[in-house]
């Protein structure tokens, strides 16, 4: 999730949800999956199992609004952790930042 | 095998005539997310069979009897029946089944996920079920127009009469083809004429799983429902001698203590003070025979039954005389652990018991079995329990359980405090929680002749059986050898004329259970790794050393020479790195792989470049070829 706009893990931060801080989870990306990154999982078929891709998604939307052309070590760093299924991970991540180069 | 049951000829499920015909699955599926679909006053969807259903707004959705864990299941099977029933792929929607003996998988007779067979078990019955539904979706349409059903066809999800330029939606079709009978059979395609399988397709379930709206067993709140964190025995076996629950009692948020099978149940308003409560709990175990069970001890159990032999799982020649004249030999012993599953998803059900009807929620492999032990333990009939499959976070054979253990739990805690319950296992609980895949000890040994030429292989596994004792043991014990202990090694794909394979089953104790591959997972590193012994003991490329063997095996030599020419291999490699290679069939898939690596001064192995070649069980026709 997003606390205050920074990826966190929710599980290690639950505790905040109680003192009026702004959270962010994945439904708040866009309705419609028109998030970049949306687009960017559908179109490279991302999801496995799935469980963790809302993690995936939300570490890497703050990477993006950070550091709009991050490298390939930006996004390795920023995805680690987050388990599974990295490698086409990291490529959906790349596949979003190419064509703005 | 692959008779698709229609709903006409028999009572499916729930289904029942309403107002405008049709047949409609009755109140099934949970309300969750805004899915609900219930039965309504007026015409809704066509339903030939227990696979499909067209609704009059042109929406196709395919019920999907192999559970979704990631593997594609609910893009595989929806493309089966999207294929034949000519319907617009853009149309297509997939969601789990309920539990039906309609829905059994067709070599198990059980409705179950596992051992790779989701598409090849699958591929004649759905191809039928969407074959059907088009035929009855062209006869109404021949009836509408007063044509030969012979002249009209269906593309993308329409049926056209050429010869009068007509044509209608299959939802403009839907309750017209309602009222007729299924055709007693339907011609498939000729896999040529494919338009979908075969070709790349986008998963259907993505966009659910990038914007939170898919539903995992973990997400699934039903109203009233409280939260379960079970305090189990520190020991495999173990039970639960006498607790005391008052200061788990006095926790703000816990509303019960239960006593259940396995151990002893919080049940709280919400997770966090379940945990805290179970934390307070004092409970006196009765640890049972294995509390003294340690790894050092059992591996030296293990070595001692790898010095007589077991149940021969596979054998020819004369191994120990091949073995004993031999000029050249090499032996090992290979060792692997006990190994958990570990799903990203914690375990988790949701059950909620009431006087005539059990709903259990959670993310299965194995929906018959399931649905038995709550009628058991509730003493409902299995019909009165609804098991809804949810996404699994991943399943890996974990959520195949025999014995369904995370059922009972929530259905014997719902039962007592009669509330919706959802059971929620820590990642702790599931790591030390057992069912993991079992240690093995393996003796190996093998002999070159004259011409290094291998003349003698002979390979002992001990390990547990989790099959033994089972309702399994009929179907996958043969000649006392538990064939998930010896898969991938019994069946070994190199002409070797003196062959002996064995089994000692360890004694039983540790809970364990399919994992991923299984007998595969390790029995394919132990084989591929003494191969490569035996290549080096001959002198010899291990490429090329293993080709000489695969004379008849044309598939596994094909994916080995595929695998080995992408790879470059005996092409130079920089300074210090090296090439292995390796090749495998689990569950009618062929692996082939090659690895480049480095090895730094201080033993550090860093893994460079794989190439891998896969090639699928996907389907008759590729079998053939």
């Amino acid at each position: 999730v997003h606390l205050d706009g920074d990826a966190v893990r929710f599980v290690r931060h639950a505790g905040f949800a109680r003192d009026g801080r702004e959270i962010t989870t994945i439904e708040g990306l866009s309705s419609d999956l028109s998030h970049p990154l949306q687009r960017a999982w559908i179109a490279e078929d991302v999801p496995q199992c799935g469980y963790c891709q809302s993690g995936q998604i939300m570490a890497a939307a703050v990477l993006l609004r950070e550091k709009a052309q991050p490298s390939d070590k930006d996004i390795d760093d920023c995805m680690a952790g987050n388990s599974a299924a990295a490698e086409p991970i990291s490529a959906s991540a790349g596949r979003f930042i190419s064509p703005r180069k | 095998m692959s008779a698709v049951t229609n709903l006409s000829r028999r009572g499916f499920l729930k289904a029942g005539a309403i107002a405008g015909g049709g047949l409609v699955l009755g109140v099934y599926l949970p309300q969750l997310n805004g899915r609900a679909h219930g039965a309504e006053e007026k015409f809704t969807r066509f339903q030939p069979n227990a696979f499909v259903r067209i609704g009059a707004d042109d929406s196709i959705t395919v019920l999907i009897n192999h559970s979704e864990m990631g593997q594609g299941t609910m893009t595989s099977l929806a493309l089966l029946v999207a294929e034949e029933l000519d319907a617009d792929w853009k149309k297509i929607r997939a969601e789990h089944a309920g539990v039906d003996p309609a829905y059994n998988h067709v070599a198990f007779g059980m409705q179950m996920v596992g051992g790779s067979t989701s598409t090849w078990t699958e591929w004649e019955r759905l191809r039928k079920a969407g074959a059907t539904a088009r035929a009855m979706l062209i006869e109404a349409a021949a009836k509408e127009w007063n044509v030969d059903a012979r002249d009209c066809t269906a593309e993308n999800s329409v049926v056209n009469h050429a010869a009068s330029g007509k044509s209608l939606s299959f939802g403009a079709l839907a309750e017209k083809a309602s009222h007729l009978d299924p055709p007693d059979d339907v011609a498939l395609k000729d896999p040529k004429l494919f338009k979908l399988i075969g070709k790349p397709t986008k998963r259907l379930d993505t966009p659910e799983k990038v914007n939170g709206s898919g539903v995992f067993g973990i997400d699934v709140k039903v109203p009233g429902m409280l939260v379960a964190v079970i305090a189990r025995s520190p020991t495999f076996g173990g039970k639960v001698k006498s607790f005391n629950a008052e200061k788990a009692k006095a926790i703000s948020g816990v509303k019960h203590v239960v006593q259940i099978e396995r151990g002893v149940a919080v049940v709280a308003d919400g997770f966090y003070p379940a945990k805290l409560g179970r934390e307070s709990l004092e409970i006196t175990w009765d640890e049972g025979p294995l509390a003294t069970l340690d790894s050092k001890t059992q591996g030296e159990q293990y070595a001692e039954l790898a010095k007589t032999q077991g149940a021969i799982a596979t054998k020819s020649g004369n191994v120990a005389n091949a073995l004993a004249s031999a000029p050249k030999k090499i032996e090992a012993i290979y060792e692997t652990p006990y190994l958990a599953h570990a799903p990203m998803e914690p375990m988790n059900c949701v059950a909620d018991v009431r006087a005539d009807s059990c709903e259990v929620w959670t993310g299965t492999q194995f929906q018959t079995a399931d649905r038995a032990a709550a009628a058991q333990i509730t003493g409902l009939s299995p019909e009165q329990v609804n098991v809804h499959t949810m996404l699994l976070g991943g399943g890996f054979g974990r959520r195949a359980v025999g014995d369904c253990h995370m059922v009972r739990e929530a259905v014997e805690i719902s039962k007592a405090i009669k509330t919706p319950v959802k059971v929620v296992w820590t990642r702790e609980d599931d790591t030390r929680g057992g069912y993991y895949r079992p240690r093995t000890y393996h003796t190996i040994a093998a002999a070159l002749d004259a011409n290094d030429k291998p003349s003698a292989w002979k390979h002992r596994i001990v390990c547990q059986s989790f099959i033994v004792g089972t309702p399994f043991e009929p179907f996958i014990v043969k000649d006392g050898v538990d064939g998930t202990a010896v898969e991938g090694a019994a069946d070994l794909p190199y002409a070797i004329p003196n062959l002996l394979v064995d089994w000692q089953m360890a004694p039983a104790g540790v809970p364990c259970l399919w994992w991923r591959s299984v007998g595969h997972s390790q029995n394919a590193f132990v084989v591929e790794t003494f191969i490569d012994e035996l290549a080096h003991l001959a002198g010899k490329d291990p490429f090329e050393f293993r080709r000489a063997l695969l004379e008849k095996n044309a598939r596994y030599k094909r994916v080995l020479e595929f695998v080995a020419d992408k790879a470059g291999w005996g092409k130079p490699l920089p300074e210090g790195r090296g090439r292995g290679i390796a090749v495998h069939e689990s569950f009618g898939s062929f692996v082939g792989q090659v690895a480049e690596v480095s090895v730094s001064p201080q033993g550090k192995v860093r893994v460079h470049r794989v190439v891998l070649c896969h090639r699928l069980r996907a389907n008759r026709e590729s079998r053939r070829h």
